[in-house]
């Protein structure tokens, strides 16, 4: 429940906008590949609709709504027939408004007949202060509701995304991990065959590589002529082709390659690059990968890693 | 409908560039190496096609673009001349959501030029002159539409988005007592009921 709550939150801040790039992406691809998700943002998005209409949102609640919803003539249809729709079922006579609005007025006179009967007798100057309190009580009262509820919305976000980076983060270790045992494997095997692997290999991943304690480590045994490194793209890394950029510690560019293409790997997409052992040094390495789109250029991450040879 | 439509639109988004300015040209024969792309059998391409098609007016809606129909289309005509080029896209499902992202930069720059420019010259916004008769004829239509459904989804589609806060809270709270469903179940059906309720009425708005 608590779950769904702080998943109704992100969606409800991607719609009016209010998310960073990254996790509006994320929100989307989701949304893209799981139908029930999808279907929620759909429910939310109504559900923003009908607050909007009635009147129910923050001015900038309401000022976000605006430039997001009111820009395309689809949604401005939308946002038509949730008017409609208030005006209609709120002309209705539903039977279970009505069986509310019998009890209703007496628990509206229950109160009022109480604050009488304590102002009853009493003189106007103290029926005047007593207003007065209750008036300041009720204002600090809303005012602590409308701070609880902020705070405790803030809370569930920072929390979501908390969550959030968490489970990315352990995919992509795993990943790693999986990478690793791979690597392993096959050095095993090539031991047992009484050889060496002819190309070292290295996968990078996007952020891990930066968030870890340790650089990522490309071993390169003596009699290998070639290594090959894999970087992983995130979903919104498409371009027709790609840069990447290879130097050394002291920023000495040690190889550049153009016109690198994305290929299928077995975590989704990746860009390999395929670097000399000869033009690789023990030591520390920064690539630079960007994507190119016919001439403009953006960077998409800068990995660093460190080479080992045996 | 056509004369309304571009009337709404104008009243809406006024700073928005002329949309034939960023359109290209779709040729019959990027969009077989498009569909083709989807899937060799034509009618599974087709669906596949349609599929993506909403995928990204949902993403352009969802970023508050103005056109998400012809951004959709603007995406997937890029991708088929790329496909068409001869570049190997293996998934051009995914790789057209790529191209929406791009496109999508291009679109905010184009709308906060021309935003720039209305502002200097002071054009505002106006409201359509016919907007209130629009929403007269569209509660019609909505009323009219109300009386087609089955009584139960419409008394459930009634009491759902009747009064506010707190009167819809307590009404939910019953139908999914009476129903014996969640809330979420009852969410769900008051979308469907909602979609299918809106589409009978654009449909009699537009007659």
């Amino acid at each position: 429940m608590e779950d769904d709550s702080i998943e109704e939150t992100v969606v409800v801040r991607y719609l009016l906008g209010d998310l960073p790039e990254e996790a509006q992406v994320q929100v989307e691809d989701r949304a893209f590949s799981d139908p029930e998700y999808l279907r929620l943002i759909e429910a939310v998005e109504a559900d923003l609709i009908d607050s909007y209409v009635q009147g129910e949102m923050s001015l900038p609640e309401r000022q976000q709504f605006e430039s997001r919803f009111l820009a395309s003539p689809q949604r401005q249809k939308k946002v038509e027939f949730a008017r409609a729709l208030a005006r209609v079922a709120g002309e209705s006579k539903p039977v279970l408004a009505s069986a509310q609005a019998e009890r209703a007025p007496t628990a509206r006179y229950s109160w009022r007949e109480a604050l009488a009967q304590i102002l009853r007798g009493r003189s106007p100057a103290f029926q005047f202060a007593m207003a007065a309190i209750i008036l300041i009580l009720a204002v600090v009262a809303s005012w602590e509701v409308v701070q609880t509820v902020r705070l405790h919305g803030d809370m569930n976000q920072l929390e979501a995304e908390r969550r959030l980076q968490q489970q990315r983060e352990q995919v992509l270790q795993q990943q790693i991990n999986q990478e690793h045992a791979r690597a392993e494997e096959l050095a095993a095997q090539m031991q047992q065959q009484g050889g060496h692997p002819a190309v070292a290999s290295l996968m990078l991943l996007p952020e891990i590589a930066r968030t870890q304690g340790s650089l990522p480590e490309l071993v390169i045994p003596g009699p290998a002529q070639l290594a090959s490194i894999q970087i992983q793209l995130e979903p919104r890394d498409v371009y027709p082709r790609f840069r990447a950029e290879l130097r050394n510690r002291s920023g000495d560019e040690i190889l550049t390659r153009a016109n690198l293409r994305a290929q299928r790997s077995s975590t989704g997409r990746a860009v390999v690059l395929e670097v000399p052992a000869s033009a690789l040094n023990p030591g520390d390495y920064e690539l630079a990968l960007k994507g190119v789109s016919g001439e403009e250029m953006t960077d998409i991450g800068y990995y660093n890693f460190s080479v080992r040879k045996k | 409908m056509d004369g309304d439509l571009k009337s709404e639109e104008n009243s809406l988004v006024p700073a928005q560039a002329p949309r034939e300015k960023r359109r290209s040209e779709l040729t019959q024969e990027a969009f077989d190496c498009f569909l083709k792309s989807l899937n060799p059998d034509r009618d599974i391409a087709a669906a596949k096609y349609l599929e993506v098609h909403k995928k990204l007016e949902r993403f352009f809606e969802w970023r508050g673009c103005p056109f998400p129909q012809d951004h959709a289309d603007e995406a997937i005509t890029r991708t088929a001349q790329r496909i068409a080029g001869g570049d190997t896209i293996t998934d051009p499902a995914t790789y057209v959501i790529g191209v929406a992202r791009l496109l999508l930069l291009e679109i905010h720059k184009e709308t906060e030029k021309q935003k720039r420019i209305a502002a200097e010259q002071a054009e505002l916004p106006q409201t359509s002159a016919s907007s209130t008769d629009d929403s007269e004829i569209r509660v019609e239509c909505l009323r009219g539409c109300l009386d087609q459904l089955p009584a139960d989804n419409r008394e459930l589609i009634l009491l759902y988005y009747e009064g506010e806060k707190s009167v819809k809270i307590n009404n939910r709270k019953r139908l999914t007592e009476r129903l014996k469903m969640n809330v979420s179940a009852l969410r769900m059906r008051a979308l469907r009921i909602r979609e299918r309720l809106m589409l009978c009425v654009e449909t009699c708005v537009a007659k």
